[in-house]
């Protein structure tokens, strides 16, 4: 059971807003309503006169350093504003609800500059980040140069082009902290983060004051996915600046209409593609642009750019292939981190690749993937050599579980039989290589206390968002230092306790942290290991005593790395860049209204090799958990922006996450059972992104259901469908007589679309 | 301002988890979700998006059927509902029908947590309570009365194991 289980069903949990302080004060931001201007004139008289209100700050309040991020964004907008949503200002009062009505009557007066909203307009202005182009040929690998590639000698060439959308975290505890200030420039900040350790590195940059005055915990958040991982200075550094100016407490928990247009979302793609392959369906020749728009500042893009670069391979082997990412510089809120990082995008356009051969080739596409699959051994474009490889193990197991080819024909056949309803079944794998890519962050610590009367007190440097990082945590201390469970407690993830820990991300939290649980464990058992010896009919608390009165020490801290080799991204050369690959697949079966673009998913099967599972429970929660935001992604949830930069989508009302009768009916998951894996702890494999690409399996089933419907209006041949599939892009895909009633929209300036595709 | 002797206008009666709760001269625009947090600091009623739309807020109001006159219950949105619309209603939170404190869960909220129904927990007492208000009409839902009840909950990360807990 998760360690928290119970407090979660009594509501006994304790999040950031929870926490009682007395005197505190709250803070609203003024955020701009321009997604590119120059700000003229900020006029706070109005909102001053309101009782209740302290004071109103801006960047002129900023004590240290006005940029976070990658020394790119600024704590409060200097000038000018660069996205839709940045925060100006803030208010701070004695309520959040006197805060956000002062927020509101602050007139900010803007000049207008014209937007970068969509990956085309960043293109065309040449406008990138720092790092653009990653480059990737695997060429490389054995040689010192790239050959030019003669497309004449393939028998099959398909080119195309595909347009993944982003997508909002909706964690649903929402960004927020409290600040409380200590003795002259002491501060804690209580923060809902996926990494301590950057809050305290931004705010005591924008405090100017050094890290060891700056203490931040955190004891559990409301679901991260990524979206807490590099966002939360966003929050923190403006609300301390506040708590310090003021000597007071202050909180500041967004609303979810602002968490919407400020902290970032997934990066929406496009992919560029063009494959050769023999007539048999060897695929040779890879060849991708990739593009992703990155919002107004660089964050995590470079690295979402390089896991889609080294995901877009997926699980099938190719002779040769080069894939060139540009990371597109936009006005809009700064993409960052979720749950994937760019290899969800990537494999949308991989599968979408397999797919149109299969079209344009009149190809089987199982046998194509079949014929394709990694083995053990291969070699991947960007030069990981793939060892414990399971996907052909899990391929042949999900068909199996999922009875795919008995129901392949009863969805056929359903389809002979029903006009305007259509089904579709489909299987799609995964694989999804774990380590951060940025080497550094490879290392995790750990710090654990044997009380006097036995108890013991773990801390470790990864936090706790829902994925039973602690709960797994506590499993190995009780494992390592041979107690039950009950006799361990964990209290909280805090920069005083592990100094530099890395955010809780890459799904590496229990490989990383439970090596270090591991090694402090350990050398705990070392030093009671001789009273051990010298009473062994003794108990537990016997030797801790023992050990105490001999004073030996009985707190311990651990450290642990993983292996990662980097990258060159400039040259294209690759490495051994993960430490081990995860694999899946899934199976799922739709059912489309052809008449509405409405559609159900029926079933799912997936097979996931998550090693020697460390706790069968939480890793299939994972996977359920995971697939389902996938689901969410590829089918339902679209990001809405207008033309001029204005973001629309700021609610559940607007955007539409999976709900509780969304997940299908019948949903079954089989870890593979006899993987293990050399590389991480205890033999277990990382669980909490690898699964997610998955859920593309139902947009994959939709895009079948739709392609049956076009063919009993006579169209054949590949069409291009774009994620997510929603009951638009459904309806609109099953081309019939009412569709053909609508007529083009004017390829020219004379209209101003409501929304444009990012 | 001039003292208001006569509260019969300005003061609101209600009671939370059975404890009976009076309170004058609130906020009209105050909402019940913002008010069982920020006043009675009863915190495990979220917010999740203030708009309705995530039942992370969900609570359980007891009143009078209009008409008949009968006692009912039903779940509603704490975010939606202002504070002073339950002058005269019983509330019923997550923090009433169970608590570790008070080392006595609900049957609902053990059986959900054995069942690994939760996972960062933030959506969990909405489900809760969803759940609370449907078996208090209905002890032997079908499947289809769990939809509907539970529709408005979001579900972000997991499958619950509803019908273990139903039976």
């Amino acid at each position: 059971m998760h360690q928290s289980g119970e407090k979660h069903t009594s509501g006994e949990a304790v999040y950031v807003d929870d926490v009682r302080v007395a005197d505190c004060l709250h803070l609203a931001f003024v955020l701009s309503t321009k997604a590119s201007a120059k700000i003229l004139s900020v006029d706070t008289s109005e909102a001053l006169k309101i009782d209740g209100v302290e004071c109103y700050i801006d960047h002129r309040d900023v004590p240290g350093k006005p940029l976070i991020g990658q020394n790119d964004t600024p704590v409060f907008a200097i000038e000018q504003v660069t996205f839709y949503g940045q925060p100006i200002g803030a208010v701070i009062a004695k309520d959040a609800e006197t805060a956000r009505r002062a927020a509101n009557k602050v007139k900010v007066t803007y000049e207008d500059l014209k937007p970068l909203v969509t990956i085309e307009q960043a293109f065309e202005a040449k406008s990138f980040h720092k790092f653009s182009p990653l480059n990737i040929h695997s060429s490389l690998l054995d040689s010192d140069t790239v050959p030019v590639v003669d497309w004449s000698k393939f028998d099959h060439v398909v080119s195309g082009s595909v347009k993944i959308g982003g997508q909002e975290h909706f964690y649903l505890e929402t960004s927020g902290c409290l600040v409380i200030p200590g003795e002259v420039n002491d501060v804690e900040v209580i923060s809902s983060t996926q990494s301590v350790n950057d809050v305290q590195g931004e705010v005591s940059s924008s405090l100017g004051i050094p890290r060891h005055k700056v203490f931040v915990r955190v004891k559990r958040i409301g679901g991260g996915f990524g979206g807490k991982e590099s966002t939360a200075g966003i929050m923190a550094c403006p609300t301390a600046i506040a708590a310090m100016k003021l000597r007071r407490p202050v909180r500041c928990i967004l609303e979810r209409f602002d968490d919407m247009v400020m902290t970032g979302t997934r990066h929406a793609f496009r992919v560029d593609y063009k494959v050769g392959l023999d007539k048999e369906g060897k695929l040779l020749n890879f060849d991708a642009q990739l593009f992703n728009n990155c919002g107004h500042t660089l964050d995590q893009s470079k690295g979402v750019m390089g896991r889609a670069a080294t995901h877009i391979d997926s699980v099938y082997k190719w002779t040769n292939a080069d894939f060139i990412g540009h990371l597109c510089k936009t006005n809009l809120q700064s993409a960052t981190a979720y749950r994937g990082f760019g290899a969800p995008q990537a494999m949308y356009a991989t599968e979408t690749i397999m797919t149109h051969i299969a079209e344009a080739t009149g190809l089987d596409i199982n046998e194509l993937r079949e014929k394709n699959l990694y083995s053990e051994g291969d070699r991947t474009p960007f030069g990981m050599t793939l060892t414990e490889c399971n996907i052909r193990r899990c391929w042949t197991e999900c068909k199996e579980l999922s009875k795919y080819d008995k129901r392949k024909i009863a969805v056929d056949e359903y389809n002979s039989k029903h006009k305007y309803k259509k089904r579709g079944i489909v299987l799609t794998p995964t694989k999804y290589g774990i380590s951060f890519s940025i080497n550094q962050l490879n290392q995790a610590g750990a710090l654990v206390h044997i009380y006097l009367d036995g108890s013991v007190l773990l801390n470790h440097g990864g936090m706790e968002m829902g994925q039973g990082l602690h709960t797994k945590m506590l499993q190995i201390a009780a494992r390592c230092l041979e107690i039950p469970i009950e006799m361990v407690n964990l209290h909280e993830t805090a920069t005083d306790k592990v100094p530099n820990a890395s955010p809780t991300a890459a799904s590496v939290g229990s490989d990383l942290n439970g090596l270090a649980v591991q090694d402090a464990c350990n050398k705990l058992m070392a030093r009671l290991a001789p009273f051990k010896k010298a009473n062994p009919t003794g108990k537990w608390l016997d030797w801790v005593t023992k050990a105490y009165v001999e004073r030996i020490s009985l707190s311990a801290t651990g450290f642990g790395i993983i292996h990662s080799d980097p990258v060159d991204y400039v040259t294209g050369k690759g490495a051994e860049l993960y430490s081990y690959c995860v694999y899946g697949v899934a199976c799922s079966e739709v059912e489309i209204d052809c008449m509405t673009g409405d559609h159900r998913l029926l079933r799912t099967d997936i097979v996931m090799d998550v090693g020697d599972s460390l706790n069968p429970a939480l890793d299939i929660g994972q996977i359920e958990g995971a697939f389902v935001q996938g689901y969410g992604m590829f089918t339902m949830e679209e990001l809405k922006v207008a033309p001029n930069g204005f973001w629309i989508t700021r609610g559940p009302g607007n955007y539409k996450i999976p709900s509780a009768d969304d997940a299908p009916r019948e949903f079954h998951v089989k870890l593979l059972k006899g993987s293990s894996n050399k590389k991480a702890i205890f033999s277990s494999r990382a669980v909490g992104e690898p699964p997610l690409f998955l859920g593309a399996s139902a947009a994959f089933a939709i895009r079948e259901a739709v392609k049956a419907y076009r063919m009993q209006h006579g169209l054949n041949g590949y069409f291009r469908f774009d994620s997510p599939a929603t009951p638009e892009r459904i309806r609109m895909a099953c081309v019939d007589q009412f569709t053909d009633k609508i007529p083009e929209l004017p390829n020219d300036n004379s209209f101003t679309p409501w929304t444009v595709q990012l | 301002m001039a003292a208001d002797t006569n509260t019969s206008t300005t003061r609101l009666t209600f009671f939370v988890n059975g404890k009976k709760h009076e309170v004058d001269h609130v906020d009209p625009r105050t909402t019940l979700a913002s008010y069982l947090r920020n006043q009675m600091h009863l915190t495990g009623t979220k917010i999740g998006c203030n708009e309705g739309g995530c039942g992370a807020c969900t609570v359980m109001i007891s009143d009078q059927a209009p008409e008949s006159g009968a006692i009912q219950h039903y779940s509603v949105n704490a975010c939606l509902m202002p504070v002073c619309s339950v002058n005269g209603k019983a509330v019923t939170t997550v923090e009433g029908i169970g608590s570790l404190v008070r080392q006595r869960l609900h049957p609902i909220q053990e059986r959900l947590a054995k069942a690994h129904g939760s996972q960062c927990g933030f959506c969990t007492p909405g489900f809760i309570m969803a759940m609370y208000a449907l078996l208090r009409n209905y002890p032997q839902p079908t499947e289809e009365q769990i939809d509907v009840a539970l529709q408005g909950n979001f579900f972000l990360v997991k499958l619950l194991s509803l019908f273990t807990i139903n039976q």
